[in-house]
């Protein structure tokens, strides 16, 4: 024990006592010429710092991770933060949460302490997709003058905190403020504005955060709110930093994207024509290009993609569809490009950037991708390019780190997209195969939530944190492994539109399954965003492979 | 010899340590600061200091200011019809500096530590360095201002001390350090700050605010451009000063014939600085987030650098710290006294045995790549950090990197510093290239290791294994290696200009005063201005030493006099 790192290097023997340690640390550097002996220095440091924290942890000998932040009473575990902000970089659409669910109603009151920005650097690596948040980020900060003290007329008091906290609850996020709410919203903002201006740094802080978060998880209600608050913190020069916290990047991407909205809905705006363009209605004829620039359409659509991707929403769907076709774009399931990541940090030394940890993260998905009994010699065996694939598909955190679990949805992401595409242009059992596991996912999207099913028929697979029933997950790997052991799990091939005619004994069935009128179901079909077509969606899928009429492969190939 | 600097946007300061202690060194007319300004006329005659800052108001066009803001870009300025970089105006103060020492000691100094402000980047560091070399001085060490505040701070006792924070908020930066002192060890947690916001920016500010006020009838849009905004600036820091000690006070200045003249109270002073006020804030939060310390946890917060000295200033600090800050250094004094301290460290000095500084790299460094994204396009631009910021230093940190495509025969690396994921938002610090053999994409790997030293500079490797090529690039930047005859060339341009023999300087510098009060007055004081003048450039020639000492006690004591009654 003695001879071991740290306590070697400082020269002492193995101690609980922080003077002791920095006492060695400054008697040792003392020796030092520093510039001559930079990896010294760094070891001498490294030494400190564990002796240090050691010491803190209770002497222990080997203590792996850093002291726990002490979670809130009723917060055992963290809650994984559903509003992450997505990175500016492009790679940030592959965040299920593009479209804002709704987060669970229990979790708003699990956040019982700040958002683990705070935690010291490296003390726990944090993805670039979801961040751990640990703390009462909603519950209002204690600001002194704002107590609940009644008025005059004996009616309590409440702090402009506790009036922004229930304007913005997490649960009304869909529902935009009335003009009344807005006034009132706007008057809390200034009073908690102002009750910052005046506190003390630490207050601030934490203030800023409670704030950041409750309007991160309250937008887009809270978006006439946003440019005020983001311009009395500054918040704009935090967009796109390294070091940028989750809320604040967050609400920067919303804020740009609202911005943008507002300037192109402009008649001069250059992309005016190609926005309104992508809102009409059903497919473009061929005279489109008399009306609006193609090589605009392309940039708005390929500009919103990039930078606001929870535009693209607002477009039709099928004229989306129909001005892709007329380029080389593939149509759909954008996310199956997958993420290669060519350039990428391998720093020296044991970190777990290491090719072992990536190499680990490739297995692990394999096995959950294709199931216990295959490997990553097997699948390169079978389809050398989906192993590729899968092993760039392996994602590093911010904090440099192997991040498995985004790696190995990822990969469940885009096996799930590929079974799809491939399967459905095979043809007997396989067909029926394909189409039974589509339904099985989005009923299982649905029972998890309204966006986590549109999540699910935009790409092909529900957000991860969807929970899809073991027997389902069992039949998608035993497919999938039997689509690769016959070479079939392909790049897909590029799939024009389709459409198909749906007799009237089917649309009765739907009606009856769904409760909805004709006109309801006519219009959910054709709607992208109707609220109805996850419901109606399912009740066709689930009639049409229950009936063996004309046309059903024609139907089934449309959902 | 080895000195301290303190090379200021305002004022520049030089001290030495001597017999265990760190002593400012007074200039040629005695005071311990020296403005940061310079005067060039056409026939190569040069003013340092005071009396430069004088001429601001006779000769604007001959006259630089603040020129440190200018340190690292390619601008410069043009004084008496020629261009000179912030280097070379920088080499001038610091070479009349060292003069200073010279005249106190004996002995001329060879070699400095210099001061410059922890968020200056690589460009602005090897800037300052080269102004050292040109003022021949061999830059043994560049230390943050921060830190040398720190240095002269802690050592005031040589106790432990728990984290304390120094805002530095000086002429032309803003720095925030958080430092620690253990057993000697005086050690640097973090440093953040605005290498764009100092008291200039108040100055602006105010001249921005009082503008219409001041000036109704547009005289000033008259002038030409070097003219007016010496005659604001002027005004504005005169004002600006007044009210640190007053609730109100006088913004005046004289266009040609015509006074102007308003009333500016603290409380409109505080509205046009509110914006200002506001950019104080983030790089404390920062710096106190990078150090894992909170504000509550801080035993003291310093203040150095002569802006905090603005009531406003320190209004907002005591509201973000909720206590009030410690001025027990002097704040125009601390950074050249560490300078010093600092300079006694680098040449071993006994007293010094027991202490050591560790300070950090502000700021990350790293290289640009590019990313295949899921659509397949490529995504360029992107900054991959190899050392993050508020490392210690010296740090040396090594990334690999690979080919994206085949059969590249070549790898280019841009080199960036800042904060931003994306390179455009980060301050480019130079490029370099690698040959690599030609293989299928990725299959080629660089290592590219990054040296960060104590004095801030940074040195790049790159090395290749495959064919084991090793590029020992130190130097990224051309401009950073001006090759030795240029800097020769810029050194002898510099001493071809005039100095005033150091006995002369406080005539000189009197005569500078007096030209600029002239400008100042109107009507009959101008006249008798004018008058003295004449009475004394008289004395002056007559070479009799009584004489002149007689004149320049009349005429230094008429100047008082106009300057005590003057709002100016």
């Amino acid at each position: 024990m003695t001879a071991a790192f740290p306590w070697s290097l400082l020269g002492i023997e193995p101690t609980g006592d922080a003077r002791a340690i920095r006492g060695a640390y400054a008697a040792q550097i003392k020796t030092m010429d520093l510039d001559a002996d930079v990896e010294g220095y760094a070891r001498l440091r490294q030494a400190r710092d564990e002796a240090l924290r050691m010491a803190k942890a209770g002497n222990l000998p080997v203590s792996p991770a850093p002291e726990p932040q002490a979670p809130g009473e009723d917060a055992p575990t963290p809650a994984a933060w559903p509003h992450a902000a997505p990175l500016l970089d492009g790679t940030w659409s592959i965040d299920p949460a593009l479209t804002v669910p709704d987060p669970a109603a229990d979790a708003a009151t699990d956040f019982t302490s700040l958002c683990a920005d705070f935690a010291p650097a490296g003390a726990e690596p944090q993805g670039t997709m979801l961040l751990a948040c640990a703390g009462p980020s909603l519950v209002p900060p204690l600001v002194e003058g704002y107590e609940a003290a009644p008025t005059l007329d004996g009616a309590p008091r409440q702090s402009p905190f506790a009036a922004l906290a229930a304007a913005l609850a997490p649960e009304l996020a869909a529902t935009p403020l009335d003009d009344g709410e807005e006034a009132q919203a706007l008057v809390a903002l200034d009073a908690v504005l102002d009750a910052v201006h005046w506190s003390p740094l630490a207050q601030q802080a934490e203030m800023e955060d409670w704030l950041a978060n409750l309007l991160a998880q309250g937008w887009p209600r809270s978006a006439p709110l946003l440019e005020k608050a983001t311009e009395a913190f500054g918040w704009e020069q935090e967009w796109g930093r390294l070091d940028a916290r989750a809320a604040v990047d967050y609400l920067g991407a919303r804020l740009r994207g609202y911005r943008f909205q507002r300037k192109v809905q402009e008649p001069g705006h250059r992309y005016h024509k190609a926005w309104k363009e992508l809102h009409r209605p059903g497919r473009a004829g061929p005279f489109r290009f008399l009306r609006v620039s193609g090589a605009d359409v392309r940039g708005l659509l390929a500009g919103v993609r990039k930078t606001f991707p929870e535009l693209e929403d607002h477009f039709d769907p099928q004229r989306v569809a129909s001005w892709e076709e007329a380029k080389t774009w593939p149509t759909g399931l954008i996310v199956l490009g997958g993420m290669i990541l060519l350039a990428f940090l391998l720093t020296i030394g044991d970190d777990p950037k290491s090719p072992q940890a990536r190499q680990d993260a490739f297995e692990a998905t394999v096995t959950e991708v294709f199931g216990e009994e295959h490997d990553p010699v097997w699948l390169s065996g079978h389809q050398p390019d989906l192993a590729t694939l899968l092993a760039n598909a392996v994602r590093i955190t911010g904090e440099g780190a192997v991040d498995r679990q985004t790696t190995i949805d990822t990969g469940i992401e885009l096996v799930r997209a590929r079974t799809y595409l491939d399967g459905r242009m095979l043809d007997g059992e396989d067909f029926e195969t394909t189409m039974r596991l589509r339904l099985a996912l989005l009923q299982a999207a649905r029972a998890d939530s309204l966006d986590a099913c549109h999540v699910m028929m935009k790409r092909g697979s529900p957000p991860a944190t969807t929970a899809v029933p073991l027997q389902v997950r069992e039949d998608e790997r035993r497919f999938a492994a039997a689509l690769v052991q016959r070479g079939m799990l392909k790049a897909p091939a590029k799939a024009a539109a389709r459409s198909a005619r749906v007799p009237p004994e089917l649309v009765r069935k739907v009606m009856a399954d769904t409760g909805l009128s004709k006109d309801q179901v006519s219009a959910a079909m054709t709607g992208e965003n109707d609220p109805n077509r996850c419901a109606a969606t399912i009740a066709l899928l689930k009639a049409t492979l229950d009936w063996q009429g004309e046309g059903r492969h024609d139907i089934l190939m449309t959902l | 010899m080895l000195i301290g600097i303190d090379l200021g946007t305002t004022n520049s300061a030089v001290a030495i340590w001597q017999g265990g202690e760190a002593q400012l060194v007074p200039n040629a007319l005695g005071e311990m600061l020296t403005p940061s300004a310079v005067s060039i006329a056409k026939d190569g005659q040069v003013w340092i200091g005071t009396p430069a800052l004088d001429r601001m108001a006779t000769h604007p066009a001959d006259t630089a200011t603040s020129f440190k803001r200018m340190m690292g870009t390619q601008r410069s300025a043009k004084l008496g019809g020629k261009d000179y970089k912030a280097e070379d105006l920088s080499a001038l103060v610091l070479s009349a500096l060292a003069r200073d020492v010279e005249a106190l000691t004996g002995v001329a100094p060879t070699e400095a530590v210099i001061t410059v402000p922890a968020y200056f980047n690589d460009r602005q560091r090897k800037a300052t360095r080269r102004a050292g070399e040109l003022a021949g001085l061999t830059v043994r060490r560049l230390i943050n201002e921060p830190t040398a505040a720190a240095l002269a701070f802690g050592l005031q006792d040589k106790g432990d001390r728990e984290p304390f924070l120094v805002f530095d908020l000086g002429g032309g930066t803003f720095d925030v350090s958080i430092v620690e002192m253990f057993d000697g060890i005086v050690e640097v947690r973090a440093s953040a700050g605005d290498n764009r916001l100092g008291g200039d920016d108040f100055d602006d500010a105010l001249a921005g605010f009082v503008r219409g006020r001041v000036d109704p009838d547009g005289l000033l849009d008259a002038l030409p451009e070097e003219r007016r905004s010496a005659l604001l600036k002027r005004a504005a820091e005169a004002c600006r000063r007044a009210l640190s000690s007053a609730n109100e006070a006088e913004f005046t200045l004289t266009v040609d014939e015509t006074r102007l003249s308003t009333t500016v109270t603290d409380s409109e002073f505080e509205t046009a600085c509110e914006p200002l006020v506001r950019r104080l804030r983030d790089p404390v939060v920062r710096a106190l987030r990078d150090s894992s310390i909170e504000a509550a946890e801080l035993s003291d917060v310093v203040l150095v650098g002569g802006a905090t000295r603005m009531p406003v200033v320190r209004k907002a600090i005591t509201r973000l710290f909720g206590r009030f800050p410690n001025s027990s250094v002097h704040p125009d004094h601390a950074v050249a006294l560490g300078a010093s301290i600092q300079a006694g460290l680098v040449g071993r000095d006994a007293a010094l045995e027991e202490i050591r500084i560790t300070d950090v790299c502000p700021f990350t460094l790293g290289v640009e790549v590019a990313e295949h994204d899921r659509y397949g396009g490529l995504q360029r631009g992107l900054f991959s950090p190899i050392i993050e910021r508020n490392t210690p230093v010296p740090v040396s940190r090594v990334s690999t990197y690979h080919t994206m495509g085949d059969g590249q025969k070549q790898i280019e690396f841009g080199i960036y510093q800042g904060e931003a994921r994306e390179v455009s938002g980060n301050v480019r610090l130079g490029q370099l290239q690698v040959p690599v053999p030609p293989r299928p994409a990725g299959e080629v790997s660089a290592e590219v290791r990054f040296s960060y030293d104590s004095s801030g500079l940074l040195e790049i490797d790159v090395h290749v294994p495959l064919n084991g090529t090793t590029r020992n690039l130190v130097i990224v930047d051309e401009e950073d290696r001006p090759d030795p005859k240029e800097i020769e060339k810029r050194r002898a341009a510099l001493a071809k200009l005039k100095f005033h023999p150091r006995e002369d300087a406080a005539n000189v510098a009197l005569i500078a005063r007096a030209e600029r009060c002239y400008e100042d007055h109107v009507g009959d004081l101008r006249q008798a201005i004018g008058h003295w003048i004449t009475e004394f450039v008289g004395a002056l020639e007559t070479q009799d030493p009584r004489r002149i000492a007689d004149a320049r006690g009349f005429l230094a004591e008429r100047l008082d006099e106009l300057d005590r009654v003057s709002p100016l």
